[in-house]
């Protein structure tokens, strides 16, 4: 009888962050682990939460009363993996470069309020099957997301800095957000018309594709990208990936959870509509092989969807891309709405700035920004980045949108 | 393992601390999943872990862990930190709350219900599905969860008490050549057997769901519109709500004057209320920190009457807990997050609130919405109100607000006070997500919302 066993430990240490002081230090070590039995056609699936033998986990997928799922796939025999990408110094090391940039940054910038989280985490996952050789892939990495606003604001958040990474060096965190602190304290007014707009984060745009990647709603004609493949849809500047083992965004799995092996998928290369992502069932389904898509956690079956939706960069960094454009609108905050079924894309701009010639002039009232995917990133695209704002390394977008003031 | 024993033998005050507490969370839930009308997953599974506080020269240190073979151990290792220095001790410390124990579910939780008849619940929702030849990929799910939390702190509280919620789902993508709407029927219960009633109201919503594919897209601007209850719900949660978490607050001495308590914020007929004592998925009789649950009004009559607080906020605001600190599970520490939200019963009936709303928007349900100061609400079916009635089908991407403007902007509220619960989802804060919460109030009439 064929099984397999998906293992994911994860050791994290977290650091809160509270009313510009660290108040909190968390530290779990936590290991979830998932078994799989393949029976009469059917797979039978147990899950468990701590220390369990695999002996013991193997008997609780097999116990009378499981309910087992049709499957008509043939299983993978993939080669064996083992991937490990550790962080250059010791946690105790980051902690204390940590401690020391919070006291930085908040006594630079102490008429604001600061809060946010950093976490330090080493993952470790792993697959086990005897239909497959050994799976492993491991690695460190740092999320450090921070939080202002200004004393009495009775926003959520007036902006915040992040980074990501393996890195314990702060050095370019603070100074990748000057800009848009030094223009923090003034107002900007701006007018409902057409203009540039530099969306610092996207990730509008990869909720969209995961939502219409899906390999049935593809196939079956209910998605925008239904029948579009081999189609150009963007600007020849946009190359979309699905990225694999990609350490620098803290994304260490090498590997499904069907123990396929994953590489980086071209969704969309120079801007052609050019792949779809597919697990086991759906490859088999619709006569394409798997692209190491079936994704699963410990406790639930497999769902075929994208890992890290990543956006290829330009070749220009942000900051200079703005220096040529005589007014553009930079959003650093904007969520609530996005990209629906028909691509047609609205936001409202929490936190918002008009820069003129590269030079921050001031935050804008409450305004809208509103266009088609489309048109953002072909017709209407300026350029993209070289560099991230953002947690995940996803580059900032130039692109021309309707900007509707309140 | 006796859970309760194990606590109550710890002997808490002896750990070299200001202050500790031990949480258990046993954890038992269920997912079934169909795509396409194929079942692509059954799975239940357990897991009882332990999240561990030590407070120490005003820091606090945490530990999450499955390991009970030496918990002492645990928090004597967590006392013996130092590394985050001295930080701000409490004005003074929490007291006994004494003990509560409410294991109400006894065997009529989702434990005593076989996988086989859950999968069997959910093949008869989902072939209800197909009722609708516009639908061409479908995803339908069944949930339930059953949850023991046993608590104890070095003061002598003690807590022990069980929860379990139910839920079915359908999310449809429809298609008719160009034109794409995603739609989702999703219903809640607290028990198996009241699961088994949402038949009809599933057919309705997927066959009503094809108006919504020719539906035009809103013009962007300013309109009047009515919030069903279930919107009215998530209005409140996501403006008024997280705004009135105290820990946006904390570090920020002019906060205390912005939230005024006092300060006119609506109009008389508005009130504003969280507590933990309802029924549903909101449902926190005692919080993670071992307060038990108040009826909060945050808005009382239309003045600023309080906020809601985890004992660190409470302390440091000088005001009294309510009830609030809660964590999605073991994983994590307790923060301030809501538990049943809500604007308390209207008087206006229905018929007049269409007839003020005319030529306004009605907005029916949601797929998500986001808090702040400018909160947003993303229409999931919307409807232009004509001859004082619902009648065309319109789409938009997202409505939004500033928090203070749209309470002022509320001009009429409903006498159809509902309270909406999910077992799908829930509210997301910080790093933890989800958390089921509910929501809810009768339909109210707002004027000069952006819809976009």
């Amino acid at each position: 009888m064929k099984h397999d066993i998906l293992i994911q430990e994860v050791d994290q240490t977290t650091l809160t962050l509270t009313g510009g002081k660290i108040t909190s230090l968390k530290s779990q070590k936590i290991k979830k682990s998932a078994a799989r039995i393949f029976k009469n056609q059917k797979i039978f699936t147990a899950a468990f939460t701590g220390e369990i033998s695999v002996r013991k986990l193997l008997e609780m997928a097999d116990a009378a009363g499981n309910v087992g799922v049709d499957y008509d796939y043939e299983l993978p025999s993939t080669a064996a993996i083992a991937k490990q990408s550790l962080a250059s110094e010791s946690r105790s090391t980051g902690i204390k470069r940590y401690q020391e940039f919070v006291a930085n940054v908040t006594k630079e910038y102490s008429h604001l309020n600061w809060s946010g989280h950093a976490v330090f985490s080493k993952v470790e996952n792993s697959f086990h099957s005897n239909y497959t050789q050994d799976l492993k892939s491991s690695g460190e990495s740092l999320e450090v997301g921070m939080l202002y606003k200004q004393f009495g604001s009775t926003e959520f958040a007036d902006g915040y800095i992040s980074t990501t990474g393996q890195s314990y060096d702060f050095s370019k965190t603070l100074s990748r957000a000057t800009p848009l602190l030094r223009a923090f304290d003034k107002k900007a007014t701006v007018e409902s018309k057409k203009m540039p707009v530099l969306l610092l984060d996207f990730s509008d745009l990869s909720q969209a594709l995961t939502r219409d990647l899906k390999p049935d709603k593809f196939h079956q004609g209910s998605s925008f990208l239904s029948g579009k493949m081999g189609e150009g849809l963007f600007s020849s500047q946009v190359t979309i990936l699905d990225k694999s083992y990609s350490p620098e965004d803290g994304q260490f799995t090498a590997f499904d959870g069907e123990g396929v092996a994953r590489s980086d998928l071209k969704l969309f290369e120079q801007g052609v509509f050019s792949a779809v992502p597919y697990d086991l069932r759906t490859a088999k389904k619709f006569g394409k092989k798997s692209t190491g898509n079936g994704f699963r956690s410990f406790d639930s079956g497999v769902m075929c969807k994208l890992g890290t939706c990543h956006l290829s960069s330009g070749t220009t960094p942000m900051w200079e891309m703005l220096k040529s454009i005589p007014e553009c609108l930079v959003v650093s905050m904007a969520y609530g709405g996005g990209i629906n079924e028909e691509w047609e894309y609205s936001n409202p701009v929490q936190v918002g700035f008009i820069f003129r010639n590269g030079v921050g002039v001031g935050r804008v009232p409450s305004v809208s920004i509103k266009g088609r995917l489309g048109d953002m990133l072909g017709k209407d695209l300026i350029g993209i980045s070289s560099d991230t704002y953002t947690l995940k390394s996803n580059p900032a977008i130039l692109t021309q949108l309707e900007v509707i003031a309140h | 393992m006796d859970i309760k024993a194990l606590l109550q033998n710890l002997d808490l005050k002896s750990i070299p601390c200001e202050y500790c507490d031990v949480r258990v969370e046993e954890t038992f839930e269920t997912k079934v999943q169909f795509l396409n009308h194929e079942m692509t997953s059954a799975l239940e599974q357990s897991s009882k872990g332990a999240f561990l506080r030590v407070k120490k020269q005003g820091q606090w240190y945490y530990s999450a862990t499955t390991d009970f073979s030496d918990l002492r151990a645990q928090l004597l290792k967590l006392a013996e930190s130092s590394i985050l220095g001295i930080g701000d001790n409490w004005q003074k410390l929490p007291g006994n709350n004494g003990t509560y124990e409410n294991l109400k579910y006894g065997k009529n939780n989702p434990t005593s219900i076989t996988l086989s008849e859950k999968v069997e619940l959910q093949k008869k929702y989902d072939q209800l599905i197909k009722a609708n030849s516009f639908v061409k990929s479908s995803s339908s799910k069944y949930v339930d969860f059953y949850k023991i939390k046993t608590y104890s702190n070095s003061e002598g509280t003690f807590f022990q008490y069980d929860f379990a919620q139910y839920g079915v789902a359908a999310v449809i993508d429809l298609a008719d050549g160009d034109k794409k709407f995603n739609d989702y029927s999703m219903h809640y219960a607290d028990s198996f057997e009241d699961l088994k009633k949402f038949e009809k109201q599933m057919v309705e919503d997927i066959e009503s769901a094809t108006q919504f594919l020719y539906a035009p897209l809103i013009e962007p601007g300013k309109y009047k519109v009515l919030l069903s209850p279930e919107v009215t719900g998530v209005f409140v949660h996501e403006s008024f709500g997280h705004m009135s978490e105290a820990d946006s607050m904390m570090g920020d001495a002019k906060a205390k004057e912005a939230w005024a308590l006092g300060k006119k914020v609506a109009a008389d007929f508005i009130s504003i209320v969280d507590s933990g004592k309802h029924d549903g998925s909101g449902y926190c009789p005692i919080d993670d920190e071992g307060y038990l649950a108040t009826k909060t009004y945050l808005v009382k009559e239309g003045l600023l009457s309080g906020r809601l607080h985890s004992y660190d906020t409470a302390d440091t605001m000088t005001e009294n807990p309510t009830g609030n600190g809660r964590a999605i599970n073991f994983e994590f520490e307790p923060i301030v997050r809501m538990t049943s939200t809500y604007i308390e019963n209207g008087s206006t009936p229905l018929a007049e609130l269409y007839k003020k709303a005319e030529g306004g928007l009605l907005i029916q349900n949601f797929s998500y919405g986001t808090g702040g100061d400018l909160f947003t609400i993303a229409p999931q079916r919307m409807y232009l109100i004509e001859d004082g009635k619902p009648k065309k089908a319109m789409r938009a991407n997202v409505m939004s607000g500033q928090l203070f403007q749209t309470l002022l902007n509320i001009e009429a509220i409903g006498n159809d006070f509902e309270l909406h619960h999910s077992a799908f989802g829930g509210c997301g804060k910080q790093m933890q997500f989800p958390l089921p919460v509910s929501d809810g109030g009768p339909t109210i009439l707002v004027k000069d919302m952006q819809v976009s």
